[in-house]
């Protein structure tokens, strides 16, 4: 319609110029009594002429559907029959619920803003599809209804289509997310290894130095001490070998071009390394690149029987590239099981490619082109999912992923500061200190961290905590539960509530904020005696009252 | 006069080990810190010949405290410790402390080496 008008105004200046030349002073109404004669007519026949092209260039696209080239759809169909460039189908889930773009990206119901409308298309009576346009079409509806009806026989296919690539999508991050937590689990492993096993061995080791040092009058005893600490120096070695097997610590601490230097370093055949790598890259992306390295390097000291190796890392088109080639006797493949197989998967799980080209008798090149646009988190999310960790010891529905990012650091972290709140761990009762470590250990807290609170000494002041990144937004989730650590043992004395207000006040938290924690814990403490009442009392021997 | 140094360790029992297998030594185990946060606030007050500062604790780890440390504490020398491999801890150590040793190596010798 707004075309045609536009034709018809054009009409109009046109009979204008026309009649401005033929204009006749005695009578200056004739002029436009002709133009709206003439003019009116040509209007309408324009905009007959144009709806009708409208609606043939419909039924024409309709009727085409389907026949298209491979890149024509049922949208781009759309799109030039309603001539609305923006127009948009989005799909009904199957099974799940919710709407998913024709690419298969999770989207919410659209058109709520007012600037595009949404029609839905039903089949029997339940919307699978719907379209987003523009609002001015709805003042069309039979074009409307008719675009709804012939689309809706083409859209089962597109429908599949999308549900199929929303579906990859899932499995594709699924995958993701299953390699990041198994490598956050082999992280704590190496972690608790390191700080446990490790550190005692390592222990032990200068004992025996000292003992020998001691028996220095008794051959005997020095040989016998000597033999037990070289026994102790190789399971160390081998204690070593394993944890960076389970987790490269060293791709953590120095990156992934330290961690290949110490790699090229190691005893083998000769490395060529040619690193180009100027930043940091997505943890996973690193951890993936260096597993692929040593193993390739593994690979090629064991079969190869090469001169050397050639080591390229740089970042091409978004994407680590990495190459490990040698001039060796060739003929490795990936079997199944296999620890390229095994990498291969990795990569391939982080949306990479993996290649191997090994032509007997003419060396071996390993590659790998693994995409730097992973989920990572910044800084910002990091302190928000530490911040979270409030949520997963009162919400046990909080999903694993969430609760994975809360480290054991962070853990004791919390409970020093708990401590620290109530005014030390020289302060607390015995009973505290117990109620302290039961809370830690059903929130599956790791063993290193309740020893650490059992043997807590009061070595931090709340200053140390208050420069840890993320701690001001625990802070007040740290007074609360000071709050219930004091309160574990019967209601607050006037020491601990004097000892709790200072705390609060060098934490910078008003008093205010305080006197609602305080509240809060009362609440909930009255709360969980109604539900032993009305749920544990009425089934235990009488006489029998809750404690703390 | 003995070798004075200060421990950075978040570990007690290590620090009480190392303690002992040093002092054995003639080594003047002057004080023990449990965090790195404790270094950065007190090593000063102790003028050591050496800090052996623990590379893994929770928070301000051992390569910080050095880092932090660097050209505030004097002549004392800076060596970090852990369990890692050398390679690893040279690696850590270059350019923020005066070197590594790997604690089941921890020996007046192996201190003495980095110092001037």
């Amino acid at each position: 319609m707004v075309r045609a008008l536009r034709i018809g105004l054009i009409a109009v200046t046109v009979l204008a110029a026309a009649a401005l030349v033929m204009f006749d002073l005695d009578h200056p109404y004739d002029l436009w009594s002709q133009l709206i004669v003439v003019a009116a007519p040509l209007t309408l026949t324009a905009w007959f002429v144009l709806a009708r092209t409208a609606d043939e260039r419909l039924v024409h696209v309709i009727a085409g559907l389907g026949a298209g080239g491979p890149d024509e759809t049922v949208r781009d169909g759309l799109r030039r029959a309603l001539a609305d460039p923006d127009l948009e189908i989005v799909y009904t889930q199957v099974g799940r619920g919710g709407w998913i773009s024709g690419l298969g990206e999770q989207t919410s119901r659209p058109g709520l803003d007012g600037r595009r409308a949404f029609t839905p298309i039903d089949r029997d009576g339940k919307p699978i599809a719907g379209l987003v346009h523009d609002p001015r079409l709805l003042r069309h509806p039979k074009r409307l209804r008719a675009a709804v009806d012939a689309a809706s026989l083409a859209l089962d296919n597109e429908r599949l289509k999308a549900q199929l690539r929303a579906e990859l999508m899932e499995a594709q991050a699924s995958r993701s997310r299953i390699i990041d937590a198994g490598d956050r689990e082999l992280q704590r492993v190496e972690r608790n290894l390191h700080d446990g096993a490790q550190q005692r061995l390592v222990g032990l080791a200068l004992m025996f130095r000292l003992a020998s040092r001691r028996a220095a009058g008794d051959p005997e005893l020095t040989a016998l001490l000597d033999d037990a600490a070289r026994e102790l120096s190789d399971a160390i070695s081998e204690l070593r070998e394993l944890t960076r097997g389970i987790h490269p610590a060293i791709v953590d601490d120095a990156g992934l071009p330290g961690a290949l230097e110490a790699l090229a370093e190691r005893p083998g055949i000769p490395v060529d390394l040619q690193v180009d790598l100027h930043e940091r890259l997505p943890e996973a992306v690193e951890v993936a690149a260096y597993y692929l390295i040593a193993e390739a390097l593994t690979n090629a000291n064991k079969h190869a029987n090469a001169g050397r190796v050639t080591v390229h890392a740089q970042v091409v088109n978004e994407a680590l590239r990495v190459t490990v080639s040698d001039q060796g006797a060739g003929g490795a493949e990936r079997s199944p099981g296999s620890g390229l197989q095994g990498l291969a998967d990795r990569i391939s799980a982080l949306g990479g490619e993996f290649g191997i080209d090994s032509p007997p008798g003419s060396g071996t090149t390993v590659t790998a082109d693994i995409p730097l646009a992973q989920t990572v988190l910044t800084d910002a999310a990091q302190q928000r999912l530490v911040a979270l960790r409030w949520w997963v010891h009162e919400h046990w529905e909080m999903p694993g992923e969430a609760g994975d990012q809360i480290t054991d650091e962070d853990n004791l972290m919390a409970a020093k500061a708990a401590m620290l709140i109530a005014g030390g761990n020289r302060r607390i009762t015995e009973r505290e200190r117990e109620w302290l470590i039961g809370y830690h250990t059903a929130a599956r807290g790791a063993d290193w961290v309740i020893a650490a609170i059992a043997a807590y000494d009061d070595s931090d002041t709340l200053d140390d905590m208050k420069v840890i990144p993320g701690f001001s937004q625990v802070a007040r989730g740290e007074v609360y539960y000071a709050i219930r650590l004091c309160s574990s043992d019967g209601p607050l004395t006037p020491d601990e509530l004097s000892r709790l207000e200072r705390s609060v006040d060098e934490l910078g938290i008003a008093r205010e904020e305080f006197e609602e924690l305080l509240a809060i814990v009362a609440a909930e403490d009255e709360l969980r005696h109604r539900r032993f009442n009305a749920i544990a009392a009425p089934v235990l021997p009488g006489g029998f009252s809750p404690s703390g | 006069m003995p070798l004075r140094i200060v421990l950075v360790d978040n570990d007690p029992r290590f620090r009480a080990m190392a303690r002992r297998a040093l002092e054995a030594e003639g080594v003047e185990v002057v004080a023990e810190l449990g965090s790195g946060a404790n270094a950065l606030a007190s090593v000063q007050d102790w003028y050591p010949d050496a800090v052996l500062v623990d590379i893994r604790m929770p928070w301000i780890d051992g390569v910080e405290v050095a880092r932090r440390l660097r050209g505030k504490v004097g002549k004392t020398v800076v060596i970090l410790i852990s369990t890692l491999d050398v390679d690893h801890g040279r690696l850590l150590a270059d350019g923020v402390a005066a070197g590594y040793i790997r604690k089941d190596e921890l020996s007046l010798a192996a201190i003495n080496e980095f110092l001037a």
